[in-house]
């Protein structure tokens, strides 16, 4: 499949296939991620999404993509991958369409969608080997219904359904599901974890998933104005703030083997991404949770210790 | 004595905080009353509706559901008033009043309606005064209980504590906003509203089944959004100075609506789409970009 190869930031300044007008927020992080990915992947492409926010791109008559888009109920996404790649590859076997209007097939839904109610049609179509890619946009909650917590949402986190009360001081009590890994046990061709923040970071790992025939597997950390209760202006800071400060590692799997991207040789404390969100107010004031801070914080560096132990000095370089 | 407001704003704005400090109020008064708000999906930026009816005993809120006939309408955006979707007065009635959050004098404003009492103040001025961030919901609540003509400050205080101590604010934050509410309140006269006419009871519609390839929705004209104008959401506008730019495209890559393109000269915004989040302001290497309020800039 032939298409222009990007090496510079320059080079993402082409054709996009996202237009504006969308009804998302202003500030929505998601939607910088999508449009780099589609970018990345070219006008080629048909959408399979799941309830969440982004389904709202497209409100009956209108759309922004340029490209093709199919709706389908909440679980079941990756089942309408698997019908419309079916659909191509009888097309293009028996001759009604030409090899050169194959598409690609795109799965597009939120974290509740990837890591509650499409986990197992999504773990159904990677162990049937389908050929597709999964984009995740990781608001860490069900950001279209009001921010309730998902199965993505981190501990001390408030949100609708946690906020922090006097009995539950901390908010979201629970651990974010490990979705990367969860994939990953499955050992398909690729897995990566993106971040809007690192445009050229993200465009490597999809030319790179391009080149594996089977199920390619992104999770991409969105932050999201109204649920964060940040700032919209802060959106893209935060997430480099996430992964700088190593809660948002950047990193691929290829059949499973693990790879960080990006290794940040120094840790920012975890209390500079905190700290900026309304959604972790409650744990700086009125009183401050050094204890609850203290935990994220430890999480987080015995993360790094085991990749420092396995893969300093083995990521890549020139990141932007 | 019946009392229908109905709240036009968008997401993010609070108007369903509004109309609940509304409702509250007039509860602490000794009302009736009966809140609600209806949106799709809850998206900062899209357009919220909420209601709020007041009664007394005399005829104790006798309806529920939408309000199609109301005598208050309460816009917490302007930009709103010439959205054909919105609609947002419909069903006012003659002689009702119309209140309307804007920088400009009202009369500066074309609403279409000359049978009615416009009422303006600039909210997200005083909000930036009183509370130092643009914050509408204790604003809005508070100017209409003032255009009730029932309310007392008392009533509104304690309706303000109440809705705002349930969503978690409170201290000064707090104490911010019932300044701001009080400031509000005593800004706005009242004047008498008609009474609104009761909806017809509806007649029950029956859908007929219809084959699928009639009733799928399909979209042949691709990318088509760029006609719907975002870029009244706007608060703030960017505005950039090109001696500054060295052209470097960071902010093309960033900008959510993927408005800014590169041309010969550097980058250009579209202000018709642009939604003011500013991230382009925050990102530039150089800081290229300012900002404006939208009403200045207007
Ligand atoms: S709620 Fe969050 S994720 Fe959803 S459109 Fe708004 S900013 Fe984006
Ligand atoms: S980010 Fe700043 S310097 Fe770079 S192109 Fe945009 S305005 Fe110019
Ligand atoms: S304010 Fe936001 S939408 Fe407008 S040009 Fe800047 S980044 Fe784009």
């Amino acid at each position: 499949m032939s298409r222009t190869w990007f090496s510079t930031l320059k080079d993402l300044l082409g054709e996009d296939y996202v237009e504006p007008g969308t009804p998302l927020c202003a500030g929505c992080g998601a939607i910088i991620a999508l449009r780099l990915f589609h970018k990345a992947l070219g006008g080629r492409v048909v959408w399979v999404n799941a309830a969440g926010c982004i389904t709202l791109l497209i409100v009956y008559p209108f759309t922004p993509l340029k490209s093709s888009w199919m709706y389908t109920a909440m679980a079941s996404a990756p089942a309408g991958a698997q019908g419309i790649r079916d659909a191509l590859d009888i097309l293009i076997e028996k001759e009604r369409i030409p090899v050169e209007e194959d598409l690609k097939v795109v799965v597009v839904t939120g974290d509740g969608a990837a890591s509650d109610i499409g986990l197992q049609s999504t773990s159904g179509a990677i162990h049937r080997g389908l050929d597709f890619y999964y984009l995740c946009y990781d608001n860490e909650a069900f950001g279209n219904t009001g921010f309730q917590y998902s199965a993505a949402t981190p501990y001390g986190s408030r949100t609708a359904t946690s906020p922090p009360t006097p009995l539950i001081p901390e908010g979201y009590r629970g651990r974010k599901k490990d979705l990367f890994e969860i994939w990953r046990a499955h050992k398909p061709p690729y897995v990566a974890t993106v971040s809007p923040s690192h445009p050229m970071d993200m465009i490597r790992k999809i030319e790179k998933a391009e080149k594996y025939k089977g199920p390619k597997l992104f999770i991409s950390i969105s932050p999201c104005p109204p649920g964060w209760i940040i700032e919209t202006m802060d959106t893209v800071k935060l997430a480099k703030l996430a992964v700088e400060t190593g809660i948002w590692p950047l990193k691929e799997a290829v059949y499973g083997e693990v790879h960080h991207t990006y290794i940040p040789r120094r840790l920012k404390p975890v209390e500079e991404y905190l700290k900026i969100q309304g959604r972790f107010k409650h744990l700086f004031y009125p009183v401050r949770r050094d204890d609850v801070i203290a935990k994220i914080q430890r999480e987080i560096e015995e993360y790094w210790r085991i990749v420092y132990d396995k893969e300093l000095g083995k990521e890549d370089s020139g990141l932007t | 004595m019946l009392i229908y407001t109905r709240f036009h704003g968008r997401g993010g704005q609070g108007v369903k905080t509004a109309s609940r400090i509304l409702g509250n109020a007039a509860h602490f008064e000794g009302y009736y009353t009966q809140d609600f708000p209806i949106y799709g999906a809850e998206r900062r930026g899209a357009p919220v509706v909420a209601f709020t009816r007041i009664s007394d005993e005399s005829l104790p809120v006798p309806e529920r559901g939408y309000i199609f006939n109301p005598n208050l309408i309460i816009l917490a955006d302007e930009s709103l008033l010439n959205d054909p979707i919105v609609n947002p007065l419909a069903g006012l009635q003659r002689n009702g009043t119309l209140f309307i959050n804007t920088g400009k004098p009202v009369d500066k404003i074309f609403t279409g309606r000359d049978d009615v009492r416009i009422v303006g103040e600039d909210l997200i001025g005083l909000s930036l005064k009183y509370v130092g961030k643009t914050i509408l919901s204790t604003g809005l609540g508070a100017v209409a209980a003032k255009l009730t003509g029932l309310i007392r400050w008392v009533s509104l205080e304690e309706g303000v504590k109440e809705e705002l101590l349930e969503i978690g604010i409170r201290g000064e934050m707090l104490e911010k906003n019932i300044l701001l509410a009080k400031a509000c309140f005593e800004r706005i006269y009242p004047a008498s509203l008609p009474m609104p006419k009761l909806a017809e009871p509806k007649k029950i519609v029956k859908i007929n089944w219809m084959p699928p390839n009639l009733t799928i929705p399909e979209i042949r004209n691709v990318g088509n959004t760029r006609v719907r104008k975002t870029g009244n959401w706007r608060i703030f506008k960017p505005i950039l100075n090109l001696e500054k730019c060295t052209k470097c495209g960071i902010c093309i890559i960033y900008c959510p609506e993927g408005v800014i393109t590169m041309t010969s000269s550097g980058p250009e915004i579209d202000y018709e789409n642009c939604k003011g989040c500013l991230i382009c302001f925050n990102e530039c290497p150089v800081k290229a970009f300012n900002y404006i309020r939208e009403v200045e800039a207007a």
